[in-house]
């Protein structure tokens, strides 16, 4: 008797052990960090302490890049108008390369305008008088920092925010993480941004649906990806009302004026997040004709493709995600390829 | 030790309980890591504090809690196939305005609270969705 019951019940273990490693093959984490809520999902490698590494990393990240947390490297910037980081020193460099192949377009030392505006932390929204927005603008210009190895020196009243960078470069880090346990499909959601590492698991690529920023339940359109950042910019994230006039937070460097580009959202693919991230604000600001000199300018060095949705109610999607991005029907929207 | 000895050739009322015991745990096992099989389209909300998953509401029945975290209190309700946060004393509200999710991978953020509520689920035609920048 007892000799026929050991292998039924070997049977029935191998039954639920072969179910659970078919199925159960994803894990995830969900993690605070630079003021939203990252989701990052992984599906092979090392999974548990590969999300544990990347919550370390993120967690650590905040506390360097955090211009309001006292102790960050970016606050010590800001507070003493220098600060030795080698971390900080190569990010900055690489901000102030997009910055010089943006014209300016994204620039991280815009921060006094942005907080004239009511844009930074905790401060209250108002159009500013012509002439302190003189004297801010006057600050601004990424040219004018001094990176010399570790060392980052700023111009005087200079201040500099990383909020357009940062994620990506997050999300950059994370990515380096996942590979180094082996990770080879995942997907990193930033708080609206994603990183996608690999295919899905079943070797398909991922479907990331792009939101309409006029109504949370319909979508403009669904982009097939993988091994890409997706960022997206938009004016409807933080704007304000006055005088019946719509004042929104992607203020043009030039100006100091919310950008006029006539874009309400864009979202940027490119494989690397930190460009990702800043060229989508870079896009907003620039506007259709504009974006698309500067990715051509790019073309060679970081390639990007991005979907444009303008305020006379086009969506505008650059040629290489014409063959991968499905338009929604539903949306009301008039879709134009651009070339 | 011999085989030979003990073999029987017709089974008991013994070997019957123990094969249908086998079947019935199969069967338990693949309802359990296949849901989707047994119900299609069957979608849950996933609420999460702290980033832990506090609970799974599955969406096609009604449902009403409460949940206190970091200090603020949010009720949270399920009905007609989609969720929503109809009450919260957190200080911005976002959760409250952000309105029913009822799409796999839409979701609703407390930041005050920590809580969020996520649509886990039947394939919607997408993965994950992008743009809906939580504001600061
Ligand atoms: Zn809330």
């Amino acid at each position: 008797m007892i000799r026929r019951i050991i292998p039924l019940l070997m049977a029935c273990v191998l039954l639920t052990g072969c179910a659970q490693t078919d199925t159960d093959s994803s894990a995830s984490k969900t993690v605070f960090a630079m003021d939203t809520i990252m989701t990052l999902t992984v599906y092979d490698g090392a999974r548990a302490d590969a999300l544990r590494a990347a919550e370390t990393e993120l967690t650590r990240l905040d506390a360097l890049l955090d211009r309001a947390a006292a102790g960050s490297a970016v606050y010590s910037l800001n507070a003493n108008g220098t600060v030795r980081s080698e971390e900080l020193s190569a990010l900055l460099s690489t901000a102030a390369e997009i910055a010089r192949e943006s014209d300016g377009a994204f620039d991280p030392t815009i921060a006094p305008v942005l907080a004239l505006w009511g844009f930074g932390s905790g401060n209250v929204y108002r159009v500013p008088g012509q002439e302190e927005l003189a004297a801010a603008l006057d600050t601004v210009g990424m040219e004018r920092v001094t990176i010399s190895g570790a060392e980052i020196t700023l111009p005087e009243h200079a201040q500099i925010d990383l909020g357009g960078i940062a994620k990506g470069y997050a999300g950059e880090r994370v990515r380096a993480i996942f590979a180094a346990h082996g990770v080879t499909s995942a997907t990193i959601d930033l708080g609206g941004d994603v990183c996608l590492l690999g295919n899905k698991p079943d070797g398909s690529p991922w479907r990331v649906a792009i939101r309409d920023p006029a109504d949370r339940e319909r979508y403009l359109g669904v982009l097939a990806a993988r091994d890409c950042f997706i960022v997206t910019s938009g004016v409807y994230e933080r704007f304000f009302m006055d005088n019946g006039v719509c004042y929104h937070h992607i203020i043009d460097p030039a100006t100091g004026c919310p950008a006029a580009s006539g874009l309400v959202s864009v979202s940027v693919v490119c494989a690397d997040g930190a460009w990702a991230d800043a060229l989508s604000t870079a896009v907003s600001v620039l506007g259709i004709q504009d974006a698309l000199a500067l990715r051509e300018r790019l073309r060679q060095s970081v390639p990007f493709e991005f979907i444009a949705l303008t305020s006379d109610g086009r969506v505008c999607y650059t040629d290489g995600v014409a063959g991968t991005f499905t338009p929604d029907g539903e949306s009301g929207y008039v879709y134009e390829p651009l070339c | 030790m011999s085989m030979n000895r003990s073999v029987k050739l017709k089974p008991n009322a013994a070997d019957l309980l123990i094969v249908a015991a086998v079947l019935l745990l199969a069967a338990l096992a693949l309802f359990r890591f296949f849901p989707g099989g047994a119900r299609d389209g069957a979608q849950s909300a996933v609420v999460s504090i702290d980033g832990k998953i506090v609970e799974r509401l599955p969406l096609f029945q009604r449902a009403q809690r409460s949940y206190t975290a970091n200090g603020y209190t949010l009720r949270v309700s399920v009905e007609d196939g989609g969720v929503r946060v109809a009450q919260s004393d957190c200080p911005t509200q976002d959760c409250v305005h952000t309105g029913v999710i009822s799409r796999r991978g839409q979701s609703i953020v407390c930041l005050p609270a920590r809580l969020t509520v996520t649509i886990e689920g039947a394939p919607d035609g997408y993965d994950l969705v992008v743009g809906q920048g939580v504001a600061e």
